[in-house]
């Protein structure tokens, strides 16, 4: 009897082992950003700085201008556009990491293809409290947009800073466009973006 | 010794070794972290009155406030450093920030903005500060430094907030 306890005590007390083991959370789960909810369309606050995305376009190829020469962006998948505005709370920064996180938990970088669009998110420096526009690309299998999030940080390697989770809710386009032009604007705004 | 006095022993031990355990591993964490959080030392000057500084004597010679745009402005601060111990000054590395009432950090422009070189072209001339700014200076000579910055308009009490690692702890502030 004595011998048959001791056994399950042992068995339960490895299953309980295992268990803790398995859900240990690792390194990068435990340093992982703190996610700030937010949607397109509003403005999403984090301590450190605030974003807003203001309209989504999705198009089959890009067409860059700039200088007077135009340049093509064609693509196997779509791309994926975001107008947005960005503001430093507390001091000079640049927001260095845009990511969209699929529906099937993919992540995908934002797009690194292009050098000379004004107004893009890595390059745009932040002064507190004067908003800049801000333009973000990224190039995706088109089933990746649906039910896609991004994910806006000011580093990819800070620990425990905070990221911005903003859903597309319902300002996901319907259509796809089969070029959508950028080119630099004249004053007021860094960009225009006419969609064909 | 009884069956029984050892396993409250035993107990009694385990309570012990395992926060001695977790204070052993975050030791280093912990004094790194005293360490970040402790403020250093601030030098505030008001009123451009001279402040001895990482090996030189320093002053703030004038903080310009110039249009940008409607929310915009530029801040021109120049500032002068006298080297007294040229050796400490050309060890450090230079930051400098502007402060606001708020408590927002900003950071120097690495472009001159074009209002300065209009305006004030001597002044968008001089050095910012930094290693060569010292290294370029003959001995003894006064060194004439510039740094401009985008402030939003309604930025007010602005100060200036030198930083030295490598040459000093404090950090010297200008009001």
């Amino acid at each position: 009897m004595s011998a048959l306890r001791a056994l399950l005590l042992s068995v339960s007390a490895i299953a309980a082992l295992y268990a803790m083991r398995s859900s240990t959370p690792g390194y990068g789960d435990i340093t992982a950003p703190i996610a700030v909810r937010g949607a397109v369309g509003e403005r999403v606050e984090s301590r450190d700085f605030a974003f807003g995305a203001a309209n989504v376009h999705l198009a089959r190829q890009v067409r860059v201008e700039s200088f007077g020469r135009i340049k093509e962006y064609s693509t196997s998948g779509i791309w994926l556009i975001i107008e947005g505005a960005a503001v430093a709370k507390t001091e000079t920064m640049t927001l260095t990491s845009a990511e969209w996180l699929a529906g099937n938990g993919l992540r995908y970088e934002l797009s690194q293809r292009f050098s000379t669009v004004p107004g893009y998110l890595p390059t745009e420096r932040l002064e507190p409290g004067l908003p800049r526009p801000v333009l973000l690309a990224f190039e995706l299998p088109e089933a990746a947009v649906d039910k896609g999030t991004l994910l806006v940080a000011r580093s990819l390697v800070m620990p425990l800073a905070e990221e911005l989770w903003i859903t597309l809710g319902d300002k996901q386009p319907t259509d796809i466009k089969p070029s959508v032009t950028i080119a630099r604007g004249s004053s007021g705004t860094p960009w225009t973006l006419a969609a064909r | 010794m009884s069956e029984k006095r050892t396993f409250w022993i035993c107990l009694l031990a385990l309570v012990v070794a395992l926060p001695l355990a977790f204070v052993v591993r975050a030791w280093e964490s912990l004094r790194e972290g005293h360490w970040l959080a402790t403020q250093k030392a601030e030098i505030v000057v008001e009123d451009g009155a001279g402040q001895a500084f990482a090996g030189g004597q320093w002053k703030l010679l004038d903080m310009r406030r110039l249009p940008r745009t409607n929310d915009a402005r530029v801040i021109l601060a120049e500032f002068e450093a006298s080297p007294t111990d040229p050796a400490v000054l050309s060890q450090g590395a230079c930051r400098v920030r502007l402060i606001d009432s708020e408590g927002r950090r900003f950071e120097p422009v690495t472009l001159t903005e074009p209002i300065v070189r209009e305006m004030y072209p001597e002044v968008a001339e001089r050095p910012r500060c930094g290693v060569l700014a010292f290294t370029d200076a003959k001995t003894g000579a006064t060194v004439r430094m510039a740094e401009s910055f985008i402030v939003p308009a309604e930025a007010r009490d602005l100060s200036l907030r030198i930083e030295f690692p490598g040459a000093s702890d404090e950090t010297l502030i200008f009001k």
